[in-house]
């Protein structure tokens, strides 16, 4: 293997997997906060005011639990894999001793997003198998599709965590936009609870989100079983974010 | 034979902050030339300029013949570049991390025997977080030799190296320039930069003060010898020590005066007597070779800073 880009995505995912805190992130977080969740609200409905029977598989707290998990990992992933190892990269020089070698500063975005692509697997499919077991959530659609929403989600993210780490310096400025960006679109997106408990002049916004997208599609997918091909407006949303974020990245982009 | 590096007129200006101020500078092919110089005194911005990672704010610069901004990844793939205070991926391993960099080189040089090179193959398998200091920087050495590059820059390679791991560095450096390669390097070492360097240039608040050949510096001096005086009681005027026959020049170390001179048998009984007529009691007195850190400290770079 002698392409850089090869090399520099080989790199980043040693470097992640020698981590602990990568996996107990990844894996272990997402799986506790599942569970948790699952078994404080069980049997409830996700959303009092739609009629439904209660505890019947598919329409429990949990299923509408976990695509929203999923989803925020999805968001997690992008900013914090992304941005905040950009952002340390800068701040501890180890940028510059690879700027002044021919390493193509394209390569260098490139294998930062190729590396979140292959966490993605690794970010769904144990949370889908945990549920599976435990709580008996079921997936309703395709796994192809499912495929296909994760990754357009996880390149959306991708794009804004390099977008945010284009000018920090520091960590502290990083963590601030990470947090700026995440915390508003947990609570609005409809991770935990419907984002129907807003009011309806918020809608517009909420659905302009990229988190509101991205966890709609999945349960579209997961919930409902319905295909990528109904899916249009949130793929419409999530790849506007995309290029927006990537076009302001090679505008704003800072290498030293 | 075109210079390695060609600099004229170079100018880097931060906000209020003069970096480097008008230098001029050619490295020849082929040799090894060592920037000196205080902290602050330019070093590492010239250095970055050169290496590309930095614009200046006016003056030309030519790498290699070329100028920054007409191609710059073929002019990259030529240099090798360490930088100070370098640090790695933590959790890289030694191996790893040059193979990375061998990625980016369109040739380049075998990996182990780079490591082996700079003596880290017992450390190959090692992550860089495990490395002491002088073993960093023997992987950034590592980075700079393995692209085959045809000149190498480096800043400040051997600062907070032992003597040991200095010297073995400094073999490194002149095995690399042995292949007739060039080489830039700064150091803080005078001694380092007498035993590495072709010719040396000493900079000092952005600005050349000296260039030349080790010898030809300290030949600047007026005499090749340094008179070290301590006084146990008692003192001496400098005037006085200055008007002693065969003085060069005279200056202050803390309680210590150096005595420039060419001739120890002439200087030294005359400065006896001076102390004997002082009624000052002399601690020591001691004779030896004036290095390039005399020439370092010495008026000339004194005087330009005073101006």
């Amino acid at each position: 293997m002698s392409s850089p880009l090869a090399h520099l995505v080989l790199a980043r995912l040693r470097e992640s997997f020698r981590q602990p805190e990568t996996i107990f992130w990844t894996f272990l977080f997402p799986a506790l906060l599942a569970v948790a969740l699952g078994v404080a609200f069980r049997g409830e409905r996700p959303d009092p005011s739609a009629v439904g029977i209660v505890a019947e598989p598919g329409l429990r707290y949990i299923d509408f639990l976990i695509p929203g998990l999923l989803g925020m990992n999805l968001m997690g992933g992008g900013l914090w894999g992304i941005g905040w190892s950009i952002v340390e990269m800068r701040i501890r020089k180890l940028l510059k001793l690879q700027l002044a070698a021919p390493m193509r500063r394209r390569d260098f975005l490139l294998s930062h997003i190729l590396t979140r692509v292959c966490f993605v697997p690794l970010e769904v499919v144990p949370l889908l198998i945990l549920a599976g077991l435990i709580f008996n959530v079921t997936m309703s659609g395709s796994a192809l599709d499912l495929a296909v929403v994760a990754a357009a989600g996880a390149l959306s993210f991708a794009g804004l965590g390099t977008l945010l780490a284009s000018r920090a310096r520091t960590t502290e400025t990083i963590y601030g936009l990470i947090n700026l960006c995440t915390l508003p679109m947990i609570v609005l997106s409809g991770v935990f609870f419907s984002t129907r408990r807003f009011p309806d002049a918020l809608q517009p916004l909420i659905k302009a989100l990229p988190l509101t997208a991205l966890i709609d599609a999945l349960r579209a997918v997961i919930n409902d079983g319905a295909s990528i091909l109904s899916l249009g407006p949130q793929f419409l949303v999530l790849g506007l974010w995309g290029a927006f974020s990537f076009a302001g990245t090679r505008w704003l982009f800072r290498w030293s | 034979m075109n210079p390695a590096v060609s600099i004229v007129g170079l100018v880097k200006r931060y906000d209020r902050v003069v970096a480097v101020d008008g230098l001029d500078l050619a490295v020849r092919a082929g040799e090894c030339l060592g920037l000196l110089g205080p902290n602050g005194a330019g070093k590492t911005t010239t250095i970055e300029i050169l290496a590309g990672l930095l614009s200046p704010t006016a003056g030309e610069v030519r790498v290699l013949g070329r100028r920054w901004g007409e191609d710059d990844q073929a002019l990259r793939s030529r240099l090798g570049v360490s930088l100070q205070e370098t640090r790695f991926p933590e959790r890289l391993k030694v191996a790893e991390v040059v193979s990375l960099f061998r990625s980016f080189y369109p040739g380049g040089r075998d990996v182990r025997s780079v490591i082996a090179e700079v003596g880290l193959e017992e450390k190959a398998a090692a992550w860089t977080s495990r490395l002491s200091g002088g073993q960093r920087q023997r992987l950034a050495l590592a980075c700079a030799l393995v692209g085959d590059p045809e000149l190498l820059i480096l800043d400040e390679p051997t600062t907070g190296l032992d003597p040991q791991a200095r010297l073995h560095m400094g073999d490194m450096i002149l095995g690399y320039r042995s292949l007739g390669r060039t080489v830039l390097v700064t150091t803080h070492y005078m001694e380092e930069a007498h035993r590495l360097c072709d010719r040396v240039a000493i900079l000092d608040r952005g600005k050349r003060i000296a260039l030349g050949t080790p010898a030809e510096l300290i030949a600047t001096l007026g005499g090749d010898l340094v008179v070290e005086v301590e006084l146990a009681s008692g003192s001496v005027e400098d005037d006085a020590v200055r008007s002693v026959e065969g003085v060069r020049a005279v200056r202050r170390s803390n309680a210590t005066i150096l005595v420039t001179a060419s001739e120890a048998h002439v200087t030294v009984p005359a400065l006896l007597d001076l102390v004997r007529g002082s009624e000052a009691t002399l601690s020591r007195l001691t004779l030896r070779q004036a290095t390039l850190e005399d020439v370092y400290v010495s008026p000339t770079g004194r005087h330009l800073r005073d101006e």
